[in-house]
């Protein structure tokens, strides 16, 4: 496979596009403001068409310059009406984007009808993006300013950290929490007005949500966000532009913006903890304990009723998958000895299901004594019951669940 | 100007946008109640796949096969952005941005894959062609109608009916999601009902009016609505209106500057909710800014007065400039200028109204020193700064009923 030097330019370009889209993405998503970059983005439109109409080329520099400071009114906007008003956030963030979207094509409209020359492929190109014809100077210029603003963004890491999570802590710390919150706007606005020419308006918000929204699901942390949804970005704009340099016929923006999809859905699937399969698992394989902490219970009721074993018959309410899976799981781990008939505990079943009855026994008193935490709350296990309380306090639960048995 | 209004082709295009904002702005109202104003916009990007699929499957340019599968799209969206919030712990907003965008961007690889050699505008759809609806006409009872009118209409007898007969349990889902499930209503049901009826009314309107109209309009209306108004009913009326009167304000836009409809009737709407913020009654940016100027000019006043009645009657002022609410030096001047041109004041002496205003305030200061002394005991080194801010708020009644309570003490 050969890499043209024009290509791997745009390569570069577009990947350092993907960190900084990544990393201005996060912000957002902690700001739970995700789909202001969708309203920045379209209402660039508006200030591309004046910046024409007024500077009347289609050198990049100007449209950049309308589209940045029509991007930095309407994010004002749409962060000064909820203060102001009582037009909450979302309505705020629709009404702008509405308004000046439609300003946009309004313009547009105006733009072809008075013949102002071959504007109408250019402007329009903005609404889809246009990664296949991008020069390479521009993609240079892209790349350059993604990384410098990926820099500020690292520098300024743990004021953005306070600004997202705590600002009340952050105006006690004497962090200007104003003048961070507009920097934040104004790195997302300086973003989308970079990608903006490589992907079009609506992939733009794409680019900034999908990675921050895919990296959410392997981490908690903030620094670790960070770099996952940077990463995510950059492997999105390198493969999603591999991709279409390969098939020549796939325009770039859509097929980087599916490249962040796919990795989303692998993260939504895949991820530890939070993804979809390992909180399946985690569900079932809880039930399965609890399914057995049943059935040693029942077992271990039986004998202490002077029983010798129970009979190797279904225990009532489960079906006879659940009942096989039990015994098999019980006498796999040796909790249980079968004979022709009967089942009996081993010593060590019989220690699990007299701690698991006692743990529940402790918890039940918890609840009713120290908390007045509704009854629902008792269906725990063993392993939690004892994590959750503190070891004395445990004991003294002990103590008086077995002075209540004596009394 | 009026002329372009008379022609019968701008009313029929001015009819059939109508419809289209009236119905847009019915869902709108339920939408920005529940803060997901963002739908409109997310259903107008997220339907592109669906009206392609459509396309490639029934392998015409016949609208309704394109429709089924835009509205399939739609539903697609609202659902699936649902799932990911609540199953997924998904953000809602990013989960409606990651789902619309990538469906967005599938749409266009379609496009690319599937329509390039056959005359297949996503654009055509996607931006609205409400220009064209007078050409193409049907027969309704004799009138010759825009063919686009059927299904805007359609969508908007359908909100209008869903809007009267599901009245209570939508206002109870709106402002009470928790009672209302609570109450053992179909909460899930009304709420997935509300986001089919979206999906419907945005399809319906793309063929007629385009999607830039359908994003603006399901979300400014609404707001007006939401800004002018204090119950539900009021904003129903009020953001169908405003969808009607952004519509006819667009179209002769419109037709004043050459240009395309639904951009000028977003703009137009855009207008109105300036309006709206800006005056509203009560709680508009201006009413506000005009009640706080009109208050501190009269405590500005009251002060000045007060303190040159003193002055005049060879007393010493009794309190220092810092007591009392901070004033600004600007208003202080104004208010003074302000005295002299009423003639309220002369030679630094209150006459007239000026005088009894100084007099008046006079009053209600003793009587709140009197009554902050006697009835809640406060030290009297402290009863001067309340005084100072109480005084101009006490009303004719309040200083009443202090002078008989002193005057019953005193029987």
């Amino acid at each position: 496979m050969m890499i043209s030097p024009n290509t791997l330019v745009i390569l570069l370009g577009t990947t350092a596009l993907g960190t900084c889209c990544g990393l201005v993405g996060a912000l957002m998503l902690l700001k739970r403001r995700a789909l202001l970059a969708d309203a920045i983005a379209h209402s660039t439109l508006p200030g591309i068409c004046i910046a024409f109409l007024l500077g009347g080329s289609r050198s990049l520099a100007v449209l950049g310059v309308g589209a940045l400071l029509s991007a930095l009114l309407s994010a004002t906007l749409v962060s000064w009406l909820p203060r102001v008003t009582r037009i909450r956030k979302d309505a705020a963030t629709a009404c702008v984007l509405g308004i000046m979207f439609g300003a946009g094509i309004a313009l547009i409209g105006i733009i072809q009808r008075s013949g102002l020359g071959g504007s109408a492929a250019g402007l329009d190109g903005l609404l889809l993006g246009r990664t296949a014809g991008m020069l390479r100077s521009e993609a240079l210029l892209f790349g350059i300013s993604a990384m410098m603003m990926s820099l500020i963004i690292l520098a300024l890491r743990k004021e953005l950290l306070v600004s997202c999570f705590d600002p009340r802590f952050g105006l006690s710390a004497k962090i200007p929490a104003r003048s961070i919150d507009f920097l934040q706007t104004s790195l997302l606005a300086a973003t989308i007005v970079i990608a903006l020419p490589a992907v079009g308006v609506v992939l733009t918000a794409a680019l900034v949500v999908i990675p921050a929204a895919a990296g959410r699901f392997w981490t908690d942390r903030f620094d670790m966000l960070l770099a996952i949804s940077a990463l995510i970005g950059a492997a999105s704009g390198l493969v999603g532009t591999l991709i279409s340099s390969l098939h020549a016929d796939l325009p770039a923006g859509p097929v980087i913006v599916l490249s962040a999809t796919t990795l989303f859905i692998i993260s939504l699937l895949l991820a530890p903890r939070r993804g979809w399969i390992s909180r399946h698992l985690q569900q079932r394989s809880r039930l399965q304990d609890r399914q057995i902490r049943q059935f040693l219970d029942g077992i271990l009721n039986s004998e202490l009723e002077g029983s010798s074993g129970v009979a190797r018959k279904r225990q009532p309410g489960i079906t006879a998958a659940i009942d096989r899976r039990n015994r098999l799981v019980s006498s796999r781990n040796g909790w249980i000895k079968t004979d022709s008939q009967q089942i009996r505990l081993t010593q060590e079943g019989r220690k699990r299901a007299v701690r698991a009855r006692k743990a529940l026994q402790i918890w039940r008193e918890w609840l009713t004594s120290e908390a007045s935490i509704d009854r629902d709350l008792i269906d725990l296990d063993e392993q939690d019951i004892e994590k959750i309380l503190p070891p004395d306090l445990i004991d003294t639960l002990q103590r008086s669940i077995d002075h209540r048995g004596t009394s | 100007m009026i002329d372009p209004l008379l022609t019968p082709v701008a009313w029929q295009i001015m009819m059939v946008a109508a419809c289209a904002s009236a119905a847009c702005g019915l869902l709108g109202v339920q939408l920005v109640l529940r803060r997901r104003a963002m739908l409109g916009d997310a259903i107008a990007h997220g339907v592109l796949p669906g009206l392609v699929i459509g396309f490639v499957v029934s392998g015409s340019r016949d609208l309704f096969p394109m429709l089924v599968g835009a509205l399939i799209a739609a539903i697609f969206v609202s659902i699936l952005a649902e799932w990911l919030r609540e199953h997924a712990g998904v953000d809602g907003g990013a989960a409606l941005g990651v789902v619309f965008t990538s469906l967005f961007a599938l749409g266009i690889i379609l496009v690319e894959i599937f329509a390039r050699d056959v005359d297949l505008d996503p654009g055509c759809v996607l931006y609205g062609m409400v220009e064209y609806a007078p050409v193409q006409q049907v027969e309704w009872f004799g009138y010759s109608v825009p063919r686009s009118l059927t299904p805007v209409l359609g969508a908007l007898l359908l909100n209008l009916a869903a809007t009267v007969l599901f009245w209570k349990e939508w206002k109870l889902c709106a402002f009470d999601p928790q009672l209302a499930r609570a109450s053992r209503l179909p909460f899930r049901t009304l709420e997935q009902g509300l986001l089919i009826l979206v999906a419907i009314t945005s399809v319906a309107c793309f063929e007629a009016v385009g999607s830039v109209l359908v994003i603006a309009m399901i979300a400014v209306p609404a707001t007006i609505g939401h800004v002018l108004c204090d119950r539900m009913s009021s904003m129903v009326i009020v953001s169908t209106l405003a969808g009607v009167v952004s519509a006819v304000l667009g179209t002769v836009g419109a037709i004043q500057l050459e240009t395309g409809v639904p951009g000028m009737m977003a703009v137009s709407a855009g207008g109105l909710l300036v309006g709206a913020v800006l005056l509203a009654p009560g709680r508009g940016l201006i009413p506000a800014a005009t009640r706080n100027f009109s208050w501190t000019m009269r405590v500005e006043m009251e002060d000045i007065l007060a303190e040159a009645h003193l002055q005049s009657m060879d007393s010493p002022p009794d309190h220092n400039d810092s007591a009392g609410a901070p004033s600004s030096r600007f208003f202080r001047i104004l208010a003074t200028w302000l005295l002299w041109t009423l003639g309220y004041i002369r030679n630094g002496i209150p006459v007239g109204r000026g005088e009894r205003m100084a007099r008046t305030l006079l009053k209600k200061r003793s009587l709140w020193k009197r009554f902050a002394a006697e009835r809640m005991g406060l030290a009297s080194d402290h009863l001067d700064e309340p005084a100072h801010r109480i005084e101009h708020h006490l009303d004719e009644d309040l200083t009443r009923r202090l002078e008989s309570g002193f005057d019953s003490e005193e029987d």
